[in-house]
Parts: C-alpha cells; sequence; structure tokens
C-alpha cells in the first residue's frame, strides 16, 4: 500500500506545482481540448505569447467549443476566463446573446478569409470547409456535387456526424439547407438510403472511414494535409462540390466581465499576428485566418479550393436550428 | 454506521445537482414550446427505443451469460481458466469509440468477419452491448454455482439427473436469487450506452434517452430539460428494476452449508468445451484486433511519451480512491441489508440494495454539470475537479461493488450471525477474523472491477477541462481528436494491459490464493 | 449379503499430498442396520462416498449378492443416501422431493404414485405432501429424506449422520421405525453414527472404523464394552 500512497502524493504534487509561480499576471483562455493536448496549438502557443508578454497563459481546454459555450453560461459572470477561444460561426449569435462578450476593438486589416469579417465581437483565428473525403485508390470517381451525392443512384455510401452531438454534423446539416432549402427534407430521405452510420462525433466517423466502413467520410478539406505532411500518404482527398462547401470560422473573444482586458486584447492582436497563425496549419489542421496564401505549407495550397462559400447568418442559424433538426431526424427516421 | 447515511449522502448527490441544474434556467420545462418537447413523438419513440434495445440487449446477454457461466462451472479446471475470467472483466473497462473500432475490425466491411451493413443497426447495437456485458454476467454468476450444496451435487448424482434434470433441480433455483440483480445492472448499462449506440445504430433511428440528455445539456443548453429527462430515466429504470424484483420469488431457505465447487460433468465435456471456446473466442477477437493494430503503430514513441505515464498514474489514483470508497459505501449499505435478509425482511434488503445501484443510470454528464453549478460561484472549480471526478467514479462503481459482494455477505450473515453473536464477535474483530477471510475473493473482484472501470471511463473531466490532469483515457480522445488514429489504438491497448494488470495485482492481493 | 473386499482410496488435500491412505474389508446382513463408529476424520463418510459412488475406490470390490457394482455409476447402483442435511430441495413440496426419487423427470405410474402415498403414510407424513422444506421441522426433513429412500426401493440404504441435528426422543423414534423398515424390506443398511447409545438402539452389529480402515465387526455391545482394544477404549472415553 505504501506505493500507492507514493504515487498519490506524487499526483498532488504536481497538481500543486501548478499553482506555483505567482507574482505574473494569468491570462485564462478557455478553448477546446483538441486545442491544448500535444498536438494542438496551444503548447506552442503558450510558449510564444508568454515570450513577449511576461505573462502566464492558462488554457482550460473543455470538450469542444459547445461544451465552452455551455460553460461560459453556467458560470456568466463569475467566469475566470478572460477569453474565449473556440467555438465557431455556428455559435457565435447565442455567444452573442448571453451579453458576456465585448468588443474586440482591434483591426480586422490582417484578416485573409475569402469575403470580409465584420463581427465586432469575436475575431476568427482559422477556418476551414466541411467535405466528404475519400481515399483515391477506392474511389477514383467521386460526386463532383452534392448533388450527384444524393440524387445519382451510384454515389458511394458515406460516414456523417450527428447534429445533436457533434460540429461537422451540424455544418453538414446547415450545408445541406443551404443547397436545397425547403426541398431539404426530401434530399435527407434520398441520402438516409446511403448513410452507413451518424456518429456521435467526428473521431468515431473518421476511424471507421479509416478502417474502410464507408467509402467517404463528412470532413474537412484540409483533412488530406493531416495525411501528407504527417504520414506523408497522399491516397487521401477531399471531394469538391459544384455548389461550394459550407464554411466554418472558428474566433476568440474577450469576456466582458475579464479584469485583465488589455492584456486580452494585446492576446487578441497576437493571435492575428504571423507566429499564432503560422502555428495553427499543422497543428489544428485548419485554414489560418490572417495568413497569407504563399505562407501556408506546400501540402495546403493544392487542397480543394471551394468555387463557393457556403455560410448561414449566425442569427438565423440560431433561430432555426431546432426546427432544422427535427426536420433532419424526421427524414432520416423514415 | 448503516445505510442509511450512505442513501442520504447518494440521494444528495444526484438530486442536489438535478435541482441546481433545474434552477439554472428557471421552470422553462413548463413553458409552452418545451411542453410540446415532452408531448412530441421523437420523445415518445426516444423512449420506446431506448427501453426496447436495453430489454433484448439485457435478454440476449445474460442469457447467453448463464450458458457460459454454466461451462464454466461444469467443465472443472482447464489451463487459462483465470487468465480467461481475468480477460473476461475487460470488455466494459474498454472505451466505447475503441470497442466500437475493435468491433468494426471484426464485424466490418474489411473485417475477419463481414457482416457489411447489416452491422449497423439492431444487430450492432446488440453485437457490442453482448461483447460488453456478457463476460460481465458471466463473472458476477459463476459464484453462484459455488453455493449449491455439496449434497445436491450427490444427490442429483445418485437419482440419475440428467444435466437438464440438474439444471432444473440444483442449479436455477440458486442462480434466479441472483439473476434479478445482474438483469438489471446490465440493463443499466445498456440503457445509458450512448456512443455504441449512437455509432452502430446506424442512424437517429437508434436514439436513446441518454443522447436525448446529452443534446439538451449541449447544444440546446436546457439544464431544466436534461435534468428533467435523466430524473425520467432514473423513474423509469427504477420501475424495471422493481418488476423484475416482483417477478422474481425470492429465496425460501437460506443456504447455511458448506459447499464444493460443481463436479465436472464429464458427459457433456465437449459441449461445454465448444461453448467456453466460443465465448473465449467472441470476447476476445475485437481485443485481438485492437492488439493487431497497435503494434503496426508507433508503439516505442507513445510508450515513451511521459505524458502518457503521467494519465497513467492520475488514472490509477483516481481509479483507487474511487474504487475504495465504493467498496466501503457497498459494505455499509449491504451490511444493512443482509440485516434485513437475516431477520427475513428480503424485499426490503433487495430494494436497499437496489437504491443503491439504481443512481448509476443518472448521467455522469448530469451530476457533474450540476455539481458545478453548486461549486461553481463558491469555490475554485479546478480544486474541486479531482475530488469530483473521483466522487462520481465511486458513485459509477457502486453497482458492480454492489453485485460482487452482495451474495458473499449475504451467505456470511445467514452462516455466521449467530456463532458470532455467541461468540461475542463484533466489529474489528468479527471483520478480522471472520468477514475478511471469507469475503476478501469478492472484495478483490470488487475492487479491481470498479478500479479498472473508473480508469477507463472518460467522466466528467472534460467538463472542468483542468489543466494538466489529462487521464488515460481523454489522452486517447485527445489522440482521436488530431488524427492520430495509429497512436490512439496503441494508447488504447495500453490503457487495457495496464487495466489487465491492475486486476491481477487488486485480486490477487486482496483476493488471495484460490482455495482460501 | 452385501460385503467389501480390499476397497482402496487415497484421501488427498488440495494440493494432491496423500494425507490418509484407505482400505477398507467389510461384511453386512440383509435386514439389519450395521452401524459405523470411530473417531472424526477416520473415513467412515469416505467409506460410504464410495460405496455410492461420489468418488472412485483405486482397487477393490463392492459385492452386492455376488454382483460387483463397484464400476457402475453413481445412478446405476442400488444405493440411497441420507444425510445429515440439505437432503431436500428448499423450492419443491415434500411429494415432489420424493417422487425425484422414483424419477427425475417427474413422469409417475398410478403405482408410484400409490407408492409415494404409502411412504408418506409409512414415515408419519400424511397431511404433509404439498408443504415445502421450509416449513417442516428437522425431523419431519429427515422422514421425508427416508422416505424418498424407501420408494426408490434400492438394496442399500446409507444414512451419513441422519439424526444427529435432532434431540433423543425423536432420534430414538427414528431409528426405531428405521429399524422396523430395513427388516421388513430385508434392506442392506449402513449407518453413520456418533451416538454409542444410537448404535446401541439400531444395530445388532457395529463396525469400529479408524485410520481408514474397519479395525473390528462386533456384536454392538460387545463392541462398546471391548477394553481390550486401545483405539475403542479411546474413542469412547473422548466421546
Amino acid at each position: 500500500m505504501s506505493r500507492i500512497t507514493q504515487v498519490l502524493i506524487t499526483v498532488f504534487c504536481l497538481l500543486q506545482l501548478t499553482n506555483a509561480s505567482a507574482g505574473k499576471q494569468t491570462l485564462t483562455i478557455y478553448t477546446y481540448d483538441s486545442f491544448t493536448s500535444d498536438w494542438g496549438p496551444g503548447p506552442q502557443v503558450k510558449k510564444a505569447f508568454e515570450e513577449q508578454c511576461d505573462c502566464i497563459l492558462e488554457f482550460v481546454g473543455l470538450e469542444d467549443g459547445v461544451a465552452l459555450l455551455s460553460r461560459l453560461k453556467l458560470e456568466a459572470t463569475n467566469t475566470k476566463a478572460d477569453l474565449i477561444l473556440g467555438i465557431d460561426t455556428n455559435l457565435t449569435a447565442e455567444a452573442r446573446a448571453t451579453g458576456l462578450i465585448e468588443p474586440h476593438q482591434i483591426s480586422t486589416g490582417p484578416t485573409t478569409l475569402p469575403t470580409d469579417w465584420k463581427d465586432t465581437y469575436f475575431l476568427p483565428y482559422d477556418y476551414g470547409y466541411f467535405a466528404f473525403v475519400y481515399n483515391k485508390e477506392i474511389l477514383p470517381n467521386p460526386p463532383t456535387s452534392l448533388k450527384e451525392l444524393v440524387e445519382s443512384t451510384d454515389a458511394p455510401e458515406i460516414l456523417i456526424q450527428d447534429p445533436r452531438t457533434s460540429t461537422p454534423g451540424l455544418g453538414f446539416l446547415l450545408w445541406m439547407k443551404k443547397v436545397y432549402g425547403d426541398e431539404a427534407h426530401k434530399a435527407w430521405v434520398k441520402l438516409s438510403k446511403r448513410v452507413v452510420t451518424v456518429s456521435k462525433g467526428w473521431s468515431e466517423a473518421y476511424g471507421l472511414f479509416l478502417k474502410g466502413e464507408a467509402p467517404m467520410v463528412l470532413s474537412y478539406t484540409t483533412s488530406p494535409a493531416y495525411h501528407i505532411i504527417a504520414e506523408e500518404d497522399k491516397r487521401f482527398a477531399a471531394a469538391s462540390f459544384e455548389e461550394g462547401h459550407y464554411q466554418q470560422i472558428e474566433v476568440a473573444g474577450l469576456i466582458a466581465s475579464s479584469k485583465k482586458k488589455a492584456l486580452g486584447r494585446e492576446f487578441l492582436t497576437f493571435m492575428m499576428s504571423e507566429k499564432f497563425q503560422s502555428i495553427i496549419p499543422t497543428t489544428n489542421w485548419m485554414y489560418p485566418a490572417a495568413l497569407e496564401q504563399d505562407q501556408l505549407p506546400a501540402a495546403f495550397k493544392d487542397l480543394v479550393k471551394p468555387g463557393h462559400t457556403l455560410l448561414f447568418k449566425d442569427t438565423d442559424i440560431a433561430k432555426n436550428r431546432k426546427q432544422w433538426i427535427s426536420e433532419w431526424l424526421e427524414a432520416m427516421a423514415e | 454506521m448503516s445505510a442509511y447515511p450512505v442513501l442520504a449522502i447518494l440521494a444528495f448527490m444526484v438530486l442536489g445537482p438535478m435541482m441546481a441544474l433545474l434552477t439554472v434556467t428557471g421552470v422553462s420545462v413548463i413553458e409552452s414550446e418545451s411542453l410540446s418537447f415532452w408531448k412530441s413523438a421523437y420523445l415518445r419513440r426516444v423512449l420506446i427505443f431506448s427501453f426496447w434495445q436495453a430489454f433484448l440487449s439485457t435478454a440476449l446477454s445474460v442469457s447467453l451469460a448463464i450458458i457460459v457461466a454454466r461451462a464454466f462451472a461444469r467443465y472443472g479446471c482447464f489451463p487459462f481458466r483465470n487468465l480467461i475470467l481475468k480477460l473476461f472483466g475487460l470488455p466494459l473497462v474498454i472505451p466505447a469509440v475503441v470497442a466500437v473500432f475493435g468491433l468494426v475490425s471484426v464485424f466490418g466491411t474489411g473485417g475477419w468477419i463481414p457482416l457489411g451493413r447489416d452491422l449497423y443497426g439492431l444487430n450492432g447495437i446488440l453485437l457490442a452491448h453482448i461483447f460488453f456485458n456478457l463476460p460481465l454476467a458471466v463473472r458476477l454468476l459463476l459464484p453462484a454455482w459455488k453455493s449449491i450444496p455439496e449434497q445436491h451435487w450427490k444427490l442429483g448424482q445418485q437419482l440419475g439427473m440428467n444435466s437438464w434434470q440438474q439444471w432444473k433441480y440444483l442449479e436455477w433455483p440458486t442462480l434466479r436469487e441472483n439473476l434479478p440483480g445482474v438483469g438489471v445492472l446490465v440493463f443499466m448499462l445498456c440503457l445509458t450506452s450512448f456512443a455504441v449506440v449512437l455509432t452502430l445504430g446506424g442512424g437517429p433511428k437508434s436514439t436513446t434517452l441518454e443522447v436525448a440528455i446529452y443534446q439538451s445539456l449541449r447544444f440546446d443548453f436546457e439544464p431544466a430539460q436534461a435534468a428533467v429527462l435523466a430524473a425520467l430515466q432514473l423513474s423509469l429504470c427504477a420501475t424495471v428494476a422493481l418488476i423484475s424484483f416482483r417477478l422474481q420469488k425470492l429465496p425460501e431457505v437460506e443456504i447455511t452449508s458448506t459447499a464444493l465447487q460443481c463436479p465436472v460433468d464429464t458427459n457433456t465435456l465437449k459441449l461445454n468445451a465448444v461453448i467456453l471456446l466460443a465465448a473465449v473466442v467472441y470476447v476476445a477477437m475485437p481485443m485481438i484486433a485492437m492488439l493487431f493494430e497497435a503494434f503496426t503503430g508507433p508503439v516505442r514513441q507513445v510508450l515513451s511519451n511521459p505524458a502518457l505515464w503521467r494519465s497513467a498514474a492520475l488514472s490509477l489514483s483516481i481509479g483507487m480512491i474511487a474504487a475504495t470508497l465504493s467498496i466501503l459505501a457497498a459494505w455499509l449499505i449491504l451490511r444493512s441489508a443482509s440485516d434485513l435478509y437475516y431477520i427475513k425482511r428480503k424485499h426490503k434488503a433487495a430494494y436497499l440494495e437496489m437504491a443503491g445501484s439504481i443512481v448509476y443510470v443518472v448521467p455522469p454528464l448530469v451530476i457533474g454539470t450540476g455539481l458545478f453549478v453548486l461549486i461553481a460561484p463558491r469555490f475554485n472549480v479546478f480544486d474541486w475537479a479531482i475530488p469530483i471526478v473521483i466522487l462520481i467514479n465511486a458513485m459509477t462503481g457502486l453497482p458492480f461493488a454492489i453485485r460482487a459482494l452482495g451474495p458473499a455477505m449475504r451467505q456470511n450473515k445467514m452462516r455466521y450471525q449467530r456463532l458470532c453473536e455467541s461468540l461475542n464477535l463484533d466489529g474489528w474483530n468479527r471483520f478480522k477474523t471472520v468477514d475478511w477471510p471469507l469475503l476478501r475473493k469478492p472484495l478483490g473482484l470488487a475492487m479491481a472491477l470498479v478500479t479498472a472501470l473508473a480508469m477507463g471511463d472518460l467522466g466528467v473531466i472534460a467538463l472542468f477541462g483542468t489543466p494538466e490532469t489529462t487521464t488515460l483515457p481523454l489522452l486517447l480522445y485527445q489522440q482521436l481528436g488530431a488524427y492520430l488514429m495509429s497512436e490512439a489504438a496503441v494508447t488504447a491497448v495500453f490503457l487495457l494491459g495496464f487495466c489487465l494488470l491492475v486486476f491481477w495485482l487488486l485480486e490477487g492481493i486482496i483476493g488471495g490464493r484460490e482455495n482460501v | 449379503m452385501f460385503s467389501i473386499r480390499q476397497l482402496c482410496f487415497t484421501y488427498t488435500d488440495t494440493e494432491n499430498n496423500t494425507v490418509m491412505p484407505m482400505s477398507f474389508e467389510l461384511q453386512a446382513e440383509r435386514g439389519e442396520i450395521l452401524s459405523l463408529i470411530g473417531p472424526s476424520g477416520s473415513g467412515k463418510t469416505s467409506l460410504l462416498n464410495l460405496i455410492a459412488g461420489f468418488i472412485q475406490a483405486s482397487a477393490g470390490q463392492i459385492f452386492v449378492d455376488g454382483e460387483d457394482i463397484q464400476q457402475l455409476p453413481p445412478a446405476q447402483r442400488p444405493v440411497s443416501m441420507v444425510f445429515q442435511s440439505h437432503n431436500l430441495f428448499p423450492h419443491l413440496d415434500v411429494f415432489t422431493n420424493i417422487a425425484l426419487g422414483i424419477n427425475p423427470s417427474l413422469k409417475l405410474s398410478v403405482d408410484e404414485h400409490q407408492s409415494i402415498e404409502d411412504a408418506l403414510v409409512t414415515l408419519g407424513l400424511e397431511g404433509f405432501k404439498k408443504r415445502k422444506p421450509g416449513q417442516l421441522s428437522g425431523g419431519q426433513q429427515q422422514r421425508v429424506a427416508i422416505a424418498r429412500a424407501l420408494v426408490r426401493e434400492h438394496d442399500i440404504l446409507l444414512l451419513d449422520e441422519p439424526f444427529a441435528a435432532l434431540g433423543p426422543a425423536m432420534r430414538a423414534e427414528l431409528i426405531m421405525a428405521l429399524k422396523e423398515l430395513v427388516s421388513r424390506r430385508k434392506m442392506i443398511a449402513l449407518m453413520v453414527s456418533h451416538q454409542p447409545a444410537d448404535a446401541l438402539l439400531a444395530s445388532k452389529h457395529t463396525a469400529f472404523i479408524d485410520n481408514g480402515q474397519v479395525i473390528s465387526i462386533q456384536k454392538t455391545s460387545e463392541l462398546l464394552n471391548d477394553r481390550k482394544r486401545q483405539e475403542i477404549m479411546s474413542y469412547l472415553g473422548s466421546e
């Protein structure tokens, strides 16, 4: 039993260590778990920012963007967060409605998004497009449009995520809605026959895809970049759809009740800098929101570029999400 | 201390957070828009599906488990018997997403036994639930065979009972005492199964109540609705448990004899061997698939990551503290229950045990979020993350501890209460001389089971997002989320191996040697 | 006529260490109860288990009317055994518990039905046939066990301390009833007992067993007063 006691004491000492090194200002950022993990941008961002700010940057990694927003709502003005980083444009309207976010007051000049950024509350740090990823060896001729995927009789089977539990799942729901509008219900009924399964989150669906359960999986246009850069595997590609791809923009915002707003704004400015932005592509596997094209890794330049960018206004999403989800439920359960 | 303070604490731990969630958004539950939710066809469908799949999964898992446990009991000793029984403690530990991958490696399109699209739907759910629950049920049912009196086996032999008659007169009457408890536990596990049901279920047709709760706490952010849904799940599950105890006649006469292991059944040796082999193959296949994948992955790289070992140490500490708490609570509840049993208040005893177990069906996410609401305004939540994770894991482990310890504690009470009273043996002395030597085996099983379970549980640690506290399952999910599927495969097998080792050590150290 | 020749068995512990080698030699007459007495652990119960076939002898024969039953499986031996406890299945009523003795499938002919009714009467159990064992006294439970042995109509009756848990009056009553039955049906009966008084009451002859061997078979009264044998002296003295 003494060995167990030792382990416990060690663990608790480790926990205490994190409270040490007081004196410096601490900036607390709520984000999602994969941002802070060893493989995410978190560790590098922390190091780079702490070098210039003489402060301590503390990331709190929550399950995902949705959990992040829930946490904010639960804590309200008692929150320990100075900044939140990691909700996407599907959630910004709801986040703004809490009244907990303060306008950022930072120039959006550096942004390199395909469309101009006008949100005065949130600043974008990266973006991507939802897309169906496939293995070129298994599927030489992928569908070239969403319509073909939905309507063609010999379109491949797909793996998607549940819009009730996952961000890409919701993204695809919005994509279908954008393309099909009032016909979305019918389109879902047709598509449902080709859906192998609807997983809880991205990891399950992507894992099943890699195991060969279906030739296509809902993911991002940037996913193949991971395989090319990290695994030197060039078999994977994202299918380019004529109608365009639904966009996801990830943003950060300043908490109104924070007592360290100056430091917070310093971070937001840093976030738009080349230093932060160049960390993003190969850690978060998304397009940086403020980095010129020529500074992207080579693999990113060969990725599918959507002809059109599809995006709903965030207030429309907040208003209609529930109804669209029940429409989806009905169609899929038929 | 008796069961009642423990139950009061449990009730507080469950009801407190649920009340807290109700107050977050006020009384929105009864607003007109929400009202339509409660009347919706969606909720009705979810309810029906939740219970239907849980019922089917339980019926299949438990009846197959009876067949396998019987084969185990009647086959006598064979090499690796203990190893196999330890392996049978593992499936429950495997994080759901990893188990799904393992099952898909076996039954998926490119698998060893390809089922194609048939895998997704009720088939997949049942296959997965049998994989999780059959081994557990075998482990929990097996001791029943040891409590059949030696004389009954001899009578069976002398009267020339065939295998069916032995089953009918000797085994079934003993077994059915334990069946409602084991059945309800498996039912709860299947009812609250989430990622598995969603992913292998093939689409939103396979939505369980647990998914609805998750949805309302997250995207919809209606904590009150989540709390009410959790209460609904709790009360419906309690009803099922009550009915199953009511339908089941409790035993007429207590077992008060010494018992020997059932004699080897030479007539059905081959059949039993086939049954055992089939069960072992079924349970082992997904794990072997995981093993294959791990060996082709970056083993050295993953194992040399200090974060892995830090997570392992953290998970082990959480697991062992949670298991200790769990067993303590189970002990106190069971002590009161066996007191009631002793004075022939058998139904009351059964309800007491059930009350301790049933809290399992309140989703940890609900308890965690509720506790968060209670704690956040007053204290620093980061300091509380680990204690809360431990507490919730202890609660989740409670039904397993109760199942593993219950029958043995009851039997001990029936056999030795009078003797102990007459010898004035009480308190610590009684524990040392009577309870400990006789109960260390089930205690070892309970400790190993709950520790391993807590180690494999993602739990609510992600809810707090505490920096520097990454448990093994959380690390695994981080790897999955970062495209590191092959690293995750190695981590998963490491988690399994680690749990097996812990299982082995705890069962060995606490349980002592065979034949003690 | 019942006899046992050189019946050998080696009692081992859980780690397969030899604890005691046994070798039995014994004869018994029909129509009377042969009592087996001797110290605890001397092999009395093992002897009954060997005869019943619950454990396998390594050598030797068991003759019933000249026929060796040693190779038969337990169910085919003409043997019925009554234990000290757990003779009955607690979830079955008295009638069913007895009926199991005839046929575990419980398919009974009219005659067999009648024989159970008769056995109930013989043992004074009329009116109890629908009761569960839990509702019976210890003595009644043992009567049911004996009734089951009776309906089986097997030649050999083995009794392993069947009355140990009963009071003296009840014991005497049951022994007398049993004695009468054994004599009437010309059965071969072996009864392990720890009470010399029981042996005296039940048996014309008694065997003394010690250390895995039958030391002597004598008239019960003589054996109980046998001052020449040290083992018997110390056994009876220590009782």
